[in-house]
């Protein structure tokens, strides 16, 4: 048989959240076995490894490539490390390796804006914020779209599988692109925190992050996405939950991110920001958010990407065959960015932005 | 007319008259924005007195928050709570007032009273007879309470007004109730326009991407 990555077998274990022990059921070794497979102590035999690969859903292609680096948990910013399983973690980390390979090949047949992202030390996220918008020509305006935001300084942004759901996001940089794993299946005012989030990581930690890179990388996502002179000029008071829930679909976040800038900001003082605060856990706002946006942030290069191959006649399903992986490792990585999606209610929505449906499916073309 | 004036206090005036009865106006502003919060915040699906209820119990909650780390106490008897400051005598009460609260017009209690208000204004009202050469005095400690009313009122239109008043006789069906003062409250313009939903022109976003050759 063609050579067997012992990294590679790891990776597609360990993306598919299986178990040593019950991998090793499977095939019928012992679990210390399944050890020596993944340090490259011994080989499976062929038909063992078809037999991996009809589990964990790769092909037989994939496990004969050649290197592939595994992501290490401290070269990533995980949102509330301590709080995810083992297991999860581990899937996300795979989910990681597959992003940079997937990125890889897109990198070799297409040209993506190029990497330009300033790397800060120290300043605060209120003063990086206000650098990223100068030197990004925003404006005090709200940001329309938080993905092509990051895609248009190099960036590239895939979805995480609703397997590892514990994550809201991560962020590392390969080969010096950075790239995004984000959750797509919470909400949008939650994504475009959690991008922006990222976004702080990518330029300001490049070591293992703690408590304190988490708050001022959320501290960042309030402040660019909730411009204060933006928030000056339109708020002279807080009157209402009415008023914020109208508020909230200018810069487009949730409102909870909205009453802690406002609060930041001194426009509410102390006692408003309680009393919000009880109101919207009172309403249950604070894990079902209100008036939900109904636009979805899409990644541009995805669309962009799956748009181009399928002119030239090459599809998902391809794609998904070229790299070694099942579609639905593929699926996972671009789930909910605008990718080649069936269309919903008869055409596709124009634009930065679609609208919320689930499930979506990636979709080949017939033949 | 003048009498009146006299006991009218509105701007700077009654911004010190309230500090000579150890208030903030802060705090009273404070006390009537949260009402207005939590009438706001109410649902039409809530019973039809909510957001009378909870703003009155808002704008209580809040002045308390002020007053009792200031060493004045929450007292209550038949439902009628009120802030007592022991050293001054002063005591404050909150309710709604009618639409001519805030204004020259003399106000008047949006509903109609209790047996604890009344008799609370008649205290009010032997007092100023026993006191009359002494009006602006602060008030010896041994001496009953002088209860003062936050009166607040406000419309759907975005109308929000309030005064402290000190009543001295409540009203009947025909006739208004007399206050011996009134202290007009500033209520900051709260109006804004409305946010607008987006920027004609946000910010150009450009993601360029194309197959290389």
């Amino acid at each position: 048989m063609a050579r067997f990555n012992h990294g590679r077998f790891q990776i597609a274990r360990e993306r598919s959240g299986i178990l040593k022990k019950e991998l090793a059921a499977t095939c019928g070794v012992a679990p210390q076995t399944i050890s020596n497979w993944e340090s490259g102590f011994t080989e499976p035999t062929e038909q063992v490894v078809t037999k991996i690969g009809a589990v964990t859903g790769f092909s037989d292609r994939f496990f004969s490539k050649g290197e592939i680096e595994p992501l290490s948990e401290g070269g990533v910013s995980f949102r509330s490390r301590s709080r995810i399983p083992a297991r999860s973690k581990h899937a996300a980390l795979a989910a990681g390796a597959l992003a940079r390979e997937l990125s890889l090949w897109i990198e070799e047949r297409f040209e993506l804006p190029q990497v330009d992202l300033p790397s800060f030390d120290g300043q605060s996220p209120e003063l990086v914020s206000e650098v990223i918008r100068a030197e990004w020509m925003l404006g005090n305006k709200p940001i329309p779209n938080m993905i092509q935001l990051l895609e248009s300084r190099g960036a590239i942004v895939f979805s995480l599988a609703d397997d590892v759901k514990e994550l809201d996001a991560f962020s590392f940089w390969s080969e010096g692109r950075p790239i995004v794993l984000l959750n797509t299946m919470k909400s949008c005012e939650r994504s475009r925190i959690d991008s922006a989030h990222e976004l702080f990581h990518l330029m300001c930690h490049k070591e293992e992050t703690g408590k304190k890179e988490e708050e001022d990388a959320t501290g960042f996502a309030g402040a660019l996405l909730l411009p204060k002179d933006d928030l000056y000029k339109n708020f002279r008071a807080v009157r209402s939950m009415d008023e914020l829930m109208q508020a909230k679909h200018r810069w487009r976040v949730s409102l909870s991110a909205l009453v802690v800038r406002l609060h930041e900001l001194g426009i509410i003082k102390d006692w408003q920001y309680r009393t919000f605060f009880m109101e919207l856990s009172k309403r249950g706002y604070r894990t079902r958010e209100p008036k939900p946006l109904t636009l979805r942030e899409d990644s541009a290069i995805l669309s962009k990407v799956f748009s181009s191959l399928r002119k030239r006649g090459i599809k998902p399903r391809q794609v998904a065959q070229d790299l070694g992986w099942d579609r639905r490792h593929l699926d996972g990585l671009i789930f909910g960015l605008g990718a080649t999606f069936l269309p919903l209610h008869g055409d596709r929505q124009s634009g930065t932005t679609k609208r919320v449906a689930s499930p979506l499916y990636l979709v080949d073309e017939k033949d | 007319m003048a009498e009146q004036k006299r006991n009218y206090f509105e701007g700077p005036a009654a911004e010190l008259r309230l500090r000579e009865l150890g208030l903030e106006v802060s705090w009273l502003v404070d006390a009537v924005r949260a009402s207005e919060i939590e009438r706001r915040s109410c649902s039409p699906l809530e019973p039809s007195i909510a957001p009378g209820f909870k703003a009155w119990s808002a704008a209580f909650r809040r002045l308390a928050e002020e007053l009792v780390p200031r060493g004045w106490a929450k007292t209550e008897t038949l439902n009628l709570p009120r802030l007592v400051n022991k050293s001054t005598a002063v005591a404050v009460a909150v309710s709604s007032g009618n639409e001519a609260t805030g204004t020259s017009n003399e106000p008047d209690f949006k509903n109609t009273r209790g047996e604890v208000s009344k008799l609370l204004i008649r205290t009010n009202q032997r007092q100023l007879v026993l006191f009359a050469e002494m009006q602006y005095v602060p008030i010896p400690a041994e001496e009953e309470q002088k209860t003062w009313w936050l009166l607040i009122y406000s419309d759907d239109s975005g109308v929000l007004r309030a005064e402290l008043g000190l009543p001295i006789r409540l009203g009947g069906d025909a006739e208004l109730s007399m206050w011996e003062q009134r202290i007009v409250i500033d209520i900051p313009n709260l109006d804004q326009p409305s946010i607008p939903e987006s920027d004609e022109e946000p910010p150009e976003i450009l993601v360029n991407v194309r197959p290389k050759s």
